[in-house]
C-alpha cells in the first residue's frame, strides 16, 4: 500500500488547484470554534473523572472528587461563550431553545446543555455540598451568608438522615451524569461527523474519537489542576492519587489513540475522491499540529512516559513532575485535535481540488487574544467556585469508616 | 419523602414554566403554520423591488426594436446590453438605459477566448480593426452585412 | 413541639407545592407537544393539499454548451439582489482540458468580469464554462442542519434564508457541498440564490436567465410538464452536480462533463 501511495500519480499535480470563488474571502469556524470542542470536553472528561469516585468507588481519586466537579462546572458555564460570540447575530441565539429544528444536529445543544448543567453538574454539586452549604450559611455574615442562604435553597435540614439522602441522590444523579456526559460530548462530534459535504469531518468515528479525548483531556485539566493548585497552597500533594489519576489517563489515551489511528488507517485504504486532497492536507499545513503536536506530542509521548511509569521506580517528586508534564502535553495535544478538526475541516475547498489558508488574528473578536479570553474565564469561575465551596476538606485525612 | 426532592422540583417547575412563558412570547406569530419557519417570510422576501424590468416591460414603449433588432430575434434580452432598466421603465424621462458603445462591451461575449464553442460568433480583438469602434461599421438595431 | 409541628406542615406545604409545580409543568409540556403535533399535522394535510392544488416547483436547466461564460448573469445577480462584492449566488467557472490530460479550473471573481484569453490554443483538447449557483435541492443539507428553522424549502421548491431569523452560525456554509452559500457581512446572516423569488413571484425570470443572451439557462415550473424547463428536461440528456450525495438538486445540467466539480 505503501508503494502504492508513493508511485500512485497524484491527479492533483494533474489539476490547477481550484476553490469555490464563495469560499476566497474567508473561513467560517475561526478559533472560537476550535474552543468549544475543547472546553465541552473537558466538562466530559472531568465529571467522568469525579464519577469514577462514585460510581466504581475508585477511592485513590477522592481528593480529587470535588474538584473535579468544580472544574467541570467551572468549563461548563463557559461552553456556551465562543458559540454565542461567534454568532452573527448574538441577540437571536435563544431561537435554538425556544424554535429547535429537529433534524439538526446543533439545535438539540441547547437541551443537551441545560440538561447537563442544571440536571447533572448544578444537582450534583448541590447534594455533594449540601451540608457544608448550610452549615456555612449558618456561620458567616453580610453578603456571603445571603449567598448560602439562597443556596441552601431553603432546606436547613442536616439531619443524618437527610444527609445520607444526599449521598444517595448524588450517587443516582452521577449514573445519570455518565451518560448523559457522553451524550454531551458525543454530540459535539456529530455536529462534525454528519456533514456530509466535509470528507474530513463526515465519520461515524468522529463521536466516539470526540468523546475519548474529551475523557483524556478532562483527566488530563483535573491532574495538573490538583497538582498546581496544591503545591499553591503549599500541602501535601497525594502521590497515589496522581498515580491512580495517571493509570485512568493511560487507560484513556491507549483507547484515544488506537481510534485516531484507526480513523487515519481507514481513510487512507478507503482512498475515497478526496483521498488526494487530505494527503495534500495532512503532509503540508496540518503536518506540524497533526502528527508532529496531536498524535506524537500529545499521545504517543505522554502515553509512553505513563506506560514507563508503570513499572518504573521514580521519587514521589520526580512522579509529580512527570504525570505534571504528561497532563500538560496530553492538553495541547487535545486543543491541537480541536483545531487540525474544526480549522482543517475547512482547510480545503468543497470543490476538493484546492486549498484555502487561515490567518489567525491578534486582535479582533475572532483573534487570539479572544480566545485567550475565553480560555482563562473558566480559570476565574473555578477561583470563585473555589472560594465559595472549598473542595478540600476530602484532602485531610477522612476518618475511616 | 426527603425535603429536598419537592424543592428541586419547585426549582425546576419554576424553569420549565419560565421556558414556556418565553416561548409563547418570543416565537414569531407564523413560525410553524406550514413547516418549521416562518411562514410570514416568502412574502416579505417576494415583496423586495425588481432592478430588472424584463423583455416584456420594454416592449411596453419599444414594441418596434424586435423587428429590427436580430440580437432580440434569437433571444437576447434588452437588459443583456442595456443592463437593469426597471427604474427607466418605471421613469423613463429621469433614468436612461446604460449605452453600450465601446469595444469591451461587445467583446463581453464576441472577443475570442478560450472556452467559447467554435460556433459562436466571435473575434479576435487585437486583430479585428483595433482602436475602432464595432458600431461604427455593425448595425446593432438592424439587420444586414456590416458596412 | 409547636415548632416542630410548624415544620411539618410547612414540609407538607412544600409537598404539595412542588407536586402542583410538577403537574403544571406537565400539564404545559402536554399542552406543548399537542400544540406541536397538531400543527404537524396541519402541515401533513397541507402537503396533499398542495399536490392537488399543483403549488409550482421552480427549477432551472442549463445547456453548457451555449454558455459562453461572457459572465451577464453574474452581473446582473449582484445588481438585482445588491450581492456583497466578492460573494457570488452565482457564478460560471470555466474548464480548460489540455491535451497532456491536465484540467485548469478557473472563476475570476467568478466570472462577474467575462474570462481573461490567457491560455495558449495549440496545447488545449477542449475547454468549457459551467455556471453555478444554488441547487435548490430537495433533500437539502444546508436545511437539514439549520438549528433554529430559518432555512428551510418553501412549498414552491425554492430554499430560501430568512434573514430575519437567521442567528448566524454558519452551519449551512459548512453543510453545503456546492459552496454555494456565503456569509454576508452587511447582514450578518448566511446568504444565498433565491432564484430571484421577488421576481419568479411577480411572474418574471430570474435576473441570471433574463439576461443570458445564449439561452444556457432554462427556468420554469417542474410541475407543469409544458414549462421550458420541463420540455427541455424532457428532450435532452440531464445531469445533476455531485449526484452521488443524493441532495436532489432541482439544478440540472446538459452537456456535464466528468471534470466538473
Amino acid at each position: 500500500m505503501l508503494n502504492q501511495l508513493l508511485t500512485s500519480q497524484s491527479w492533483l499535480a494533474q489539476v490547477q488547484s481550484y476553490i469555490f470563488p464563495n469560499e476566497v474571502k474567508e473561513l467560517q469556524w475561526s478559533v472560537l470554534i476550535v474552543l468549544y470542542p475543547y472546553l465541552t470536553g473537558l466538562v466530559a472528561g472531568a465529571f467522568i473523572l469525579a464519577s469514577l469516585v462514585r460510581v466504581f468507588d475508585a477511592k485513590a481519586l477522592r481528593p480529587t472528587y470535588r474538584l473535579a466537579l468544580l472544574i467541570a462546572l467551572a468549563f461548563l458555564i463557559c461552553a456556551p461563550l465562543p458559540l454565542v460570540a461567534h454568532l452573527g447575530h448574538p441577540e437571536r441565539a435563544l431561537e435554538i431553545m425556544m424554535t429547535p429544528h429537529l433534524t439538526s444536529a446543533m439545535a438539540i445543544f441547547g437541551f443537551v446543555y441545560l440538561w447537563y448543567l442544571m440536571a447533572v453538574l448544578l444537582l450534583e454539586v448541590w447534594f455533594d455540598y449540601r451540608k457544608e452549604i448550610v452549615e456555612l450559611a449558618n456561620s458567616s455574615k453580610g453578603p456571603l451568608k445571603l449567598i448560602y442562604t439562597c443556596l441552601t435553597l431553603g432546606i436547613k435540614d442536616i439531619s443524618e438522615k437527610a444527609v445520607a439522602f444526599d449521598e444517595r441522590a448524588g450517587r443516582f444523579i452521577t449514573i445519570i451524569g455518565i451518560p448523559s456526559a457522553a451524550l454531551l460530548h458525543g454530540y459535539v462530534g456529530f455536529i462534525f461527523g454528519s456533514v456530509k459535504g466535509n470528507p474530513w469531518w463526515s465519520s461515524v468515528l468522529m463521536p466516539v474519537i470526540f468523546l475519548l479525548s474529551a475523557i483524556v483531556s478532562g483527566i488530563s485539566m483535573v491532574l495538573v489542576l490538583y497538582i498546581l493548585i496544591t503545591t499553591w497552597r503549599k500541602q501535601k500533594i497525594d502521590v497515589t492519587c496522581v498515580s491512580a489519576i495517571g493509570r485512568y489517563l493511560m487507560f484513556a489515551l491507549i483507547f484515544d489513540l488506537t481510534l485516531e489511528m484507526l480513523d487515519i488507517v481507514h481513510r487512507t485504504y478507503e482512498a475515497g475522491e478526496w483521498f488526494e486532497i487530505l494527503r495534500l492536507l495532512s503532509s503540508g499545513y496540518l503536518f506540524q499540529t497533526m502528527f508532529i503536536g496531536q498524535l506524537f506530542m500529545g499521545a504517543v509521548v505522554p502515553l509512553s512516559a505513563l506506560a514507563i511509569m508503570q513499572a518504573a521506580k521514580l521519587s514521589d517528586r520526580a512522579k509529580i513532575w512527570a504525570h505534571f508534564v504528561c497532563g500538560s502535553l496530553v492538553l495541547i495535544g487535545v486543543f491541537l485535535m480541536r483545531w487540525n478538526v474544526v480549522i482543517g475541516g475547512q482547510l480545503f475547498s468543497k470543490s476538493l481540488k484546492g486549498l484555502t489558508t487561515y490567518r489567525l488574528e491578534l486582535i479582533g473578536p475572532e483573534g487570539v487574544l479572544a480566545a485567550g479570553a475565553v480560555m482563562l474565564l473558566p480559570f476565574a469561575i473555578l477561583w470563585v467556585l473555589v472560594k465559595l465551596l472549598p473542595p478540600w476538606h476530602e484532602a485531610e485525612p477522612r476518618p475511616s469508616h | 419523602m426527603a425535603p429536598q426532592i419537592p424543592r428541586v422540583a419547585l426549582v425546576f417547575g419554576v424553569l420549565v414554566i419560565a421556558f414556556f412563558v418565553a416561548r409563547s412570547q418570543t416565537v414569531p406569530d407564523t413560525f410553524g403554520d406550514k413547516g418549521h419557519y416562518r411562514a410570514a417570510f416568502p412574502a416579505e422576501l417576494a415583496s423586495l423591488p425588481l432592478i430588472h424590468s424584463g423583455k416584456q416591460a420594454c416592449m411596453e414603449c419599444h414594441s418596434d426594436k424586435p423587428e429590427t433588432t436580430p440580437h432580440f430575434k434569437i433571444g437576447v434580452s434588452c437588459e443583456s446590453c442595456h443592463g437593469p432598466a426597471q427604474k427607466h421603465v418605471e421613469n423613463f424621462d429621469e433614468f436612461k438605459p446604460f449605452v453600450p458603445n465601446t469595444r469591451a462591451a461587445c467583446g463581453r461575449c464576441h472577443e475570442a477566448i478560450v472556452g467559447r464553442s467554435p460556433s459562436f460568433p466571435q473575434q479576435n480583438l487585437k486583430e479585428h480593426n483595433p482602436g475602432q469602434r464595432c458600431i461604427s461599421c455593425h448595425e446593432i438595431h438592424s439587420e444586414g452585412e456590416p458596412k | 413541639m409547636s415548632e416542630e409541628e410548624s415544620n411539618i406542615t410547612r414540609n407538607e406545604f412544600l409537598k404539595n407545592v412542588g407536586k402542583s409545580t410538577l403537574l403544571i409543568a406537565a400539564g404545559a409540556t402536554g399542552y406543548s407537544l399537542w400544540n406541536n403535533a397538531a400543527k404537524g399535522l396541519t402541515t401533513k394535510k397541507e402537503l396533499l393539499e398542495r399536490k392537488r392544488t399543483g403549488r409550482p416547483k421552480f427549477s432551472m436547466a442549463i445547456d453548457i454548451e451555449k454558455c459562453i461564460g461572457c459572465g451577464l448573469c453574474v452581473e446582473a445577480c449582484s445588481k438585482e439582489n445588491n450581492v456583497p462584492a466578492g460573494h457570488y449566488r452565482t457564478w460560471i467557472e470555466r474548464y480548460v482540458v489540455k491535451k497532456d490530460g491536465t484540467v485548469l479550473i478557473d472563476s475570476p471573481d467568478g466570472g462577474i468580469n467575462g474570462f481573461p484569453n490567457n491560455i495558449l490554443d495549440e496545447d488545449i483538447d477542449r475547454a468549457f464554462f459551467v455556471p453555478k449557483l444554488c441547487n435548490h435541492c430537495e433533500h437539502s443539507p444546508c436545511t437539514q442542519v439549520c438549528p433554529v428553522g430559518a432555512t428551510f424549502m418553501n412549498d414552491d421548491g425554492v430554499v430560501l434564508v430568512d434573514y430575519d431569523y437567521c442567528i448566524g452560525c454558519r452551519y449551512c456554509i459548512q453543510a453545503c457541498p456546492y459552496g454555494s452559500r456565503f456569509w454576508n457581512p452587511g447582514l450578518k446572516t448566511a446568504d444565498k440564490c433565491t432564484l430571484c423569488y421577488h421576481r419568479i413571484t411577480k411572474g418574471k425570470l430570474p435576473a441570471c436567465v433574463e439576461v443570458c443572451p445564449t439561452n444556457a439557462r432554462i427556468f420554469g415550473d417542474a410541475n407543469d410538464p409544458e414549462s421550458p424547463v420541463s420540455k427541455f428536461t424532457r428532450e435532452n440528456q440531464m445531469m445533476t452536480l455531485k449526484p452521488h450525495l443524493q441532495t436532489g438538486a432541482k439544478i440540472s445540467y446538459k452537456g456535464l462533463s466528468q471534470e466538473v466539480i
